[in-house]
This record gives C-alpha cells, sequence and structure tokens, in this order.
C-alpha cells in the first residue's frame, strides 16, 4: 500500500473513531448524569432523540456495546425517558439501532449483554406502550435488510 | 532518520502516560508530587507545543487523571480547568485530539459525579 493512500486510511480511521466517541460521549452524560439531564424536559427530550438519532455506530466496539446496553437499561427503569414526545419516531430509530446490536460482536460471553439486548428488542416488539410495537414491527418488515430482520428474529426466539 | 527517531520519542511518551494512567489508578495516594509536575511543566509545555502528538499526549494525561483521580483530588478550580482543556480540543480540526477529548468528555460525566 503507497503511504498515501495509507494516510488516508489512517485518516479515516481517525475520523470514525473521534465520530463514535464523541456520539459515546453524549451516551455516558445521558447515563451517568441522569438527574441533570431531566432537570430539563426540553434537554432530556432533545438530547435523548439526538443521541438515538447517531445511533448505531460501528468503529468504536467498545464504546458501541455501552452505548447499546444504555439503550436496554433505560428501557428497563425508565422507558418514558427512551420514548419522549414522539414515541413511533424512536420506535422506528430503535429498530434500525438494534437490528445492529444485536451481534455477537457487541456482547461479551462472560456477562448478560446478550440476555439484556433480547430482553430489549422483545419490550419493544411486544409490550411497550402503543404506538412502540407496531412502530417497529413495521420498521422492521419495510425497512430493514434481510440481514437485520433476521437478527431481530433471533432476538425475539431467546428464552429470557 | 530524525522523522524516525521523532516517532520513537512520541511512543515513549505514550508508554510514559499509559504509565501515569496506570500509577493514578493504583497508587493514588503518592502521585501528589507527579501530578503538580505535570501540571506545572508537562502539560502546559506539551499543550503550547505545535505538535499534535504531544496535545494528545496531555490530553490522554487529563483524561486518567479524571478517571482515576476524580474531582476529590484536586480543588474545584483545578478540576474545573482539566475539563475545560479536554473539552476545547471537541472541535479540534486533528480528528485524533477530537478522538481523546470526546472520550474524556463521556469519563468527565461518568466520575465527576455533582462536580459535572
Amino acid at each position: 500500500m503507497s503511504p498515501k493512500v495509507e494516510e488516508k486510511k489512517l485518516k479515516q480511521t481517525q475520523y470514525h473513531h473521534a465520530r463514535d466517541n464523541a456520539i459515546a460521549s453524549i451516551g455516558k452524560i445521558i447515563k451517568y448524569q441522569t438527574a441533570y439531564v431531566m432537570s430539563s424536559p426540553q434537554l432530556a427530550q432533545g438530547l435523548v432523540a439526538y443521541w438515538l438519532g447517531l445511533l448505531p455506530f460501528h468503529h468504536d466496539e467498545a464504546e458501541a456495546q455501552q452505548n447499546f446496553e444504555f439503550i436496554a437499561d433505560f428501557l428497563e427503569s425508565n422507558p418514558a425517558f427512551i420514548f419522549g414526545a414522539d414515541p413511533a419516531n424512536t420506535a422506528v430509530k430503535l429498530a434500525k439501532i438494534f437490528s445492529e446490536s444485536y451481534q455477537e460482536k457487541f456482547w461479551d460471553d462472560s456477562t448478560n449483554q446478550k440476555k439484556k439486548m433480547a430482553w430489549a428488542i422483545q419490550y419493544c416488539v411486544n409490550s411497550a406502550p402503543s404506538p412502540v410495537p407496531e412502530t417497529f414491527k413495521q420498521t422492521c418488515q419495510n425497512v430493514l435488510s434481510n440481514e437485520s430482520q433476521q437478527r431481530i428474529q433471533a432476538a425475539l426466539t431467546l428464552q429470557i | 532518520m530524525i522523522k524516525e527517531e521523532n516517532n520513537n520519542e512520541f511512543d515513549l511518551q505514550f508508554a510514559a502516560a499509559e504509565l501515569m494512567g496506570i500509577l493514578f489508578k493504583t497508587h493514588r495516594e503518592f502521585v501528589g508530587e507527579l501530578v503538580g509536575t505535570l501540571q506545572n511543566s508537562m502539560l502546559p509545555a506539551a499543550f503550547a507545543s505545535d505538535n499534535q502528538k504531544r496535545k494528545k499526549f496531555g490530553i490522554f494525561v487529563l483524561d486518567d487523571m479524571v478517571e482515576h483521580l476524580g474531582p476529590s483530588f484536586f480543588t474545584q478550580e483545578q478540576f474545573g480547568q482539566i475539563v475545560q482543556i479536554i473539552c476545547s480540543f471537541s472541535s479540534d480540526k486533528s480528528a485524533a485530539l477530537r478522538q481523546a477529548s470526546g472520550y474524556g468528555i463521556g469519563i468527565i460525566a461518568q466520575n465527576s459525579g455533582d462536580a459535572f
């Protein structure tokens, strides 16, 4: 590989890692400074919607894994915080995120990350407040690739 | 030749930054003098430099200070300065510096509690 091509490749990698870390830092602010974020409903809605709109990311797998887990944790503890004022739009984003996040590379077998991800997908499809399940399923059918749909299907059949 | 020697020097500096991070983590009560030297001479020199790798070294050290020493190790003013320096690189034209800054901002959120 020529030095110029190598340099361009390195720059691209650095760009992607910078972007991933910036998005991950928003996730960490939402996760670890929840009280501060929730102190302003406008900030909470805006920041959560913005963060979800930037996910998923692919280059920094460790940070991605952590951010996916944050979503699952919030869906379990405070789903309204994630769904915000526009649950249908959030459901579309979640379907896209989870269809990416349910992959082996994003979980460590020594933890319960896989089950956590599967639970979050099952929750969105089966028991989240309307219109989340309907929109989530429609997005899976109409927007996602076959491969992504298969991942969602695999999560739905996992015994938790 | 000079370029290669410089690269070796920067590699050595990054290795030193990693070691300092481990010291912050494992010998928190013994690193006061080291932190003072870093704050008073090494870090100002790194950030005043035109060299991107020296600046990256500086941000790495600050990220580790926040992660392993936390706000309780510093005065409010010192911690505020550390946060300001890390955040100031979040829109830098260098992706490598933005990455180190972005990582640091997440670490600040995770480790600074109410000081956030």
